[in-house]
């Protein structure tokens, strides 16, 4: 996210401004009002007496919230301004704003006040692209209301504008002449509603409420979920607010699908507002010991969007769980194909894992019952289908090569899978962590399918089938010479030997055999993949390597927590915590919030960490990493019946407390301290 | 896709259609057309019945734009993502449970052969 711009958000709506708040939007500068995966308001441009007024601060006071304080003023500094301008808005399903002029001069003031609008009706997917519409854009002004709109055969959105002053209102937007006493004010409130495809619905089941209310109401829910979150006591200050920024964060991510109750996270701000399988999957997962409700309503949405049928254009087949799904123009007229989109390989495995999980953790056994028969499909697609050629391993290949994923793993950038010369591996690929995934799945679901669901023949399959896989992809996957796990075996069968982060999730999974797993360690805490902030994506001494490439170099906060732990599994405590300690010390550098990715330059280098130039942030995973990595410090875990807490805490975190931890055991609290660390 | 029946708590037979993609699922969705209810859809496990009932208790309601998007929908031939984008079909109500029956019909729907007429108004 740019720094020259401000968001607000309110689940899948979202307010992407100049920091004068003005939306001025361009194929460089992605402003707009977004909803549904669709730019409402493209243009929203104040001017008072013809000047574009000056920002002197801004003010983010929540996540659906901001205030811009400005000045009208003609730049020079010999004139002080006497006019200032308050701009207060808030999203509402669409936004309120205030707009608020005082005149601390001792004459009136006689000013033209205008407010230039405009819509594209752009679809996120062309947003960069200002592709032609194929349908028609119109304007009208009815009741003091301008409402602009798009149309295309049935697809219709529309963005209704209003206000509560009298003024000139065109197609091109409203202009007001006032005259502002001396000492005085003059403001105006602008409505803007976007009308997306269920806005009749929603008319009659949830009307759209006013700001006041919103406001209210956003409060409210945040401070009961951060009231409902663990205390955090640390004696690491920054500990606190990289804690807090997380867990607001992740409020801001929630957004309600309308399928499942409750509210699961969305990627990220601002270009994944939207259901993500492996994203929502991983971030339930990392804050399963702080919000175990995300990981309930994660499952539940996904269990009923899961496929059920196969689908080529959308790579869906039977049992499979969703990649993505979007919204927009280019989605409903199948230029894409998001509807869902079900191109990634290990969303299904990851369903397992979170859904045993949460089980464990919660004692809810009700949820692994309710969803035996979704379980069940998912259990089957694995060998069914995501065992394309019946060799044992999930391998994935486009289905349909104009528009579907390259890489359907988490690293979906096109060129992450390379070998150590640079070459790209040949389709299908089977990476490596989606058969660490497979072996936790089946594994995990061992206890489900004996303990919950009574079927005992199943469990003995699932364990059996577990056992030959790490047999096999122990033989399969290893690369004696270099020491270390395959990235992939490609489409001819040939491993894929680029060193990268990837042999770290085979820690988190449990497939590698202990043996394997210590070499791995090495090359994981080696200057060449650890970079002092975080685990590098692809080592530094392969031929792909690129400090700044998405996939190839960078270190993502997510990819870094589940290799801690993983280590903590295999005992490597020490190793987990060095880990720990920089991906918290670089959110500290970060004011708390991690982005998705930062460069991978080393930390010796740089003495802090490089900002990746498209991250988004806040991003959902990135914002779970944190609370991943408290979870891995205190060692937390749960055997079905009891808080498990076993912390390994590096010394300048001395010691942190977790107070009123949910799960299964009720509410405990976890303690842990450096050794060597005072009490204070 | 023969008719078969299944066994009612009262006893009596009753005259649901097999389809595979809606087993565990239980309920009611209305069913409009063009602004106008035209019949229900009543799922029981793996059984399914489009009867006349327009007045009668529904969980989620889907609201189709016109007789065609209806019987597509049924079928299990129009994807109801896009249908909703496309303001062709939406759900009102429970729409967990609408989203489960569309997509259920998607597999093997017991309306697929039908010609328009049948169950279908």
């Amino acid at each position: 996210m740019s720094l020259d711009t401000v968001s607000i958000l309110d689940g899948s709506t979202f307010v992407v401004s100049d920091r004068r708040g003005d939306l001025d939007a361009t194929p460089i500068d992605n402003h707009g009002l977004f909803l549904e995966d669709t730019r409402f308001l493209s243009r929203w441009v104040l001017t008072v007496g013809g000047i574009r007024p000056k920002t002197l601060s801004v003010d983010e006071q929540a996540f659906f919230k901001v205030q811009f304080f400005e000045a009208i003023t003609t730049g020079t500094v010999y004139v002080d301004s006497h006019l200032s301008l308050l701009r207060r808005r808030c999203v509402t399903g669409g936004f309120e704003e205030l707009i608020e002029i005082e005149n601390h001069a001792k004459e009136p003031v006689d000013l033209e006040v205008k407010l230039a609008v405009g819509s594209d009706f752009a679809d996120l997917f062309e947003v960069k692209d200002k592709l032609a519409k194929v349908g028609e854009l119109y304007s009208n002004v009815t009741d003091g209301a301008l409402t602009l709109g798009y149309r295309r055969n049935t697809f219709v959105r529309e963005t209704i504008i209003k206000c509560d002053k009298k003024g000139e209102i065109s197609g091109e937007g409203f202009l007001f002449k006032v005259r502002i006493g001396p000492q005085s004010s003059w403001s105006v409130t602008f409505d803007v509603e976007a009308r997306g495809r269920r806005a009749d619905i929603e008319d009659v089941e949830s009307p759209r409420k006013t700001g006041l209310l919103q406001q209210q109401g956003h409060g409210r829910g945040l401070d009961e979920w951060l009231a409902a979150a663990p205390r955090l006591v640390a004696s690491w200050e920054p500990l606190h607010k990289i804690y807090r920024r997380s867990l607001v964060d992740l409020a801001a991510l929630r957004f309600e699908v309308g399928i499942a109750p409750g509210a699961l996270p969305a990627a990220g701000l601002p270009w994944f507002m939207a259901v993500f399988g492996r994203d929502s999957l991983l971030t339930s997962f990392q804050s399963l010991a702080f919000a175990p409700e995300l990981s309930a309503a994660t499952l539940r949405a996904l269990a009923v969007l899961q496929a059920r049928t196969n689908d080529p254009f959308r790579d869906a087949e039977p049992g499979k769980i969703l990649h993505e799904i979007r919204l927009g123009e280019m989605t409903a007229f199948e230029d894409r194909p998001q509807s869902p989109y079900y191109g990634a390989a290990d969303s299904t495995m990851l369903f397992l894992i979170l859904l045993e999980e949460y089980d464990r953790w919660t004692g809810d056994h009700a949820l692994a019952r309710e969803l035996e028969r979704e379980a069940r499909a998912a259990i089957n697609w694995i060998d069914e289908y995501g065992d394309r050629d019946k060799d044992g391993y999930v391998e994935y290949e486009r289905r349909d090569p104009k528009t579907g994923l390259d890489n359907q793993c988490w690293k979906d950038s096109w060129d992450s899978i390379a070998f150590a010369d640079g070459t790209l591996a040949p389709t299908p690929r089977a990476t490596c962590e989606l058969q660490g995934y497979v072996y936790d799945a089946k594994h995990r679901m061992v206890r489900i399918a004996r303990d919950i669901w009574g079927d005992a023949a199943l469990a003995d399959k699932l364990d059996r089938e577990a056992e030959e896989l790490k047999e096999r992809f122990n033989r399969d996957f290893w690369i004696p010479d270099r020491g270390f796990f395959a990235l992939a075996l490609d489409g001819q069968k040939r491993k894929v030997d680029s060193l990268t982060s990837n042999i770290g999730h085979l820690l988190w999974s449990g497939i590698a055999d202990s043996d394997k797993a210590d070499l791995c360690v090495k090359h994981l805490m080696s200057d060449d993949l650890f970079s002092g902030w975080g685990i590098r994506t692809m080592a530094s001494s392969e031929g792909s390597y690129n400090p700044i490439g998405y996939h190839v170099g960078t270190v993502w906060p997510h990819d870094s927590s589940f290799i801690a732990w993983g280590l903590r599994r295999y005992g490597y405590r020490a190793e987990a915590a060095r880990i720990c300690r920089a991906i918290l010390e670089a959110a500290d550098l970060f004011d708390g919030r991690l982005p998705e990715a930062f460069g991978g330059y080393p930390r010796s280098k740089t003495g802090y960490p490089v900002e990746y130039p498209t991250a988004c942030s806040p991003q959902a995973w990135a914002t779970g990493a944190p609370l991943l990595v408290l979870r891995t410090l205190l060692g937390l875990d749960s055997d079905g019946k009891h808080l498990i807490v076993d912390p390994a805490i590096p010394q300048p975190l001395g010691r942190i407390e977790l107070l009123s931890i949910p799960g299964c055991w009720g509410r405990m609290d976890a303690f842990g301290r450096a050794i060597g660390a005072s009490d204070e | 896709m023969a008719n078969e029946g299944s066994e009612q708590a009262g006893g009596h037979q009753w005259p649901g259609r097999t389809a595979p993609g809606l087993a565990g699922l239980y309920g009611r969705m209305r069913i409009i057309v063009a602004g106008k209810p035209v019949g229900t859809l009543v799922v029981e496990g793996i059984y399914v019945a489009l009867v006349p009932d327009i007045y009668g208790p529904a969980d989620a309601t889907a609201i189709c734009a016109d007789d065609e998007t209806m019987r597509k929908l049924l079928r299990g031939e129009l994807n109801p993502f896009i249908a909703s984008m496309q303001r062709m079909a939406r759900l009102a109500g429970d729409r967990g449970f609408g989203t489960r029956v569309i997509l259920g019909l998607q597999v093997e729907s017991p309306f697929k052969g039908d010609s328009g007429k049948g169950d279908l108004p």
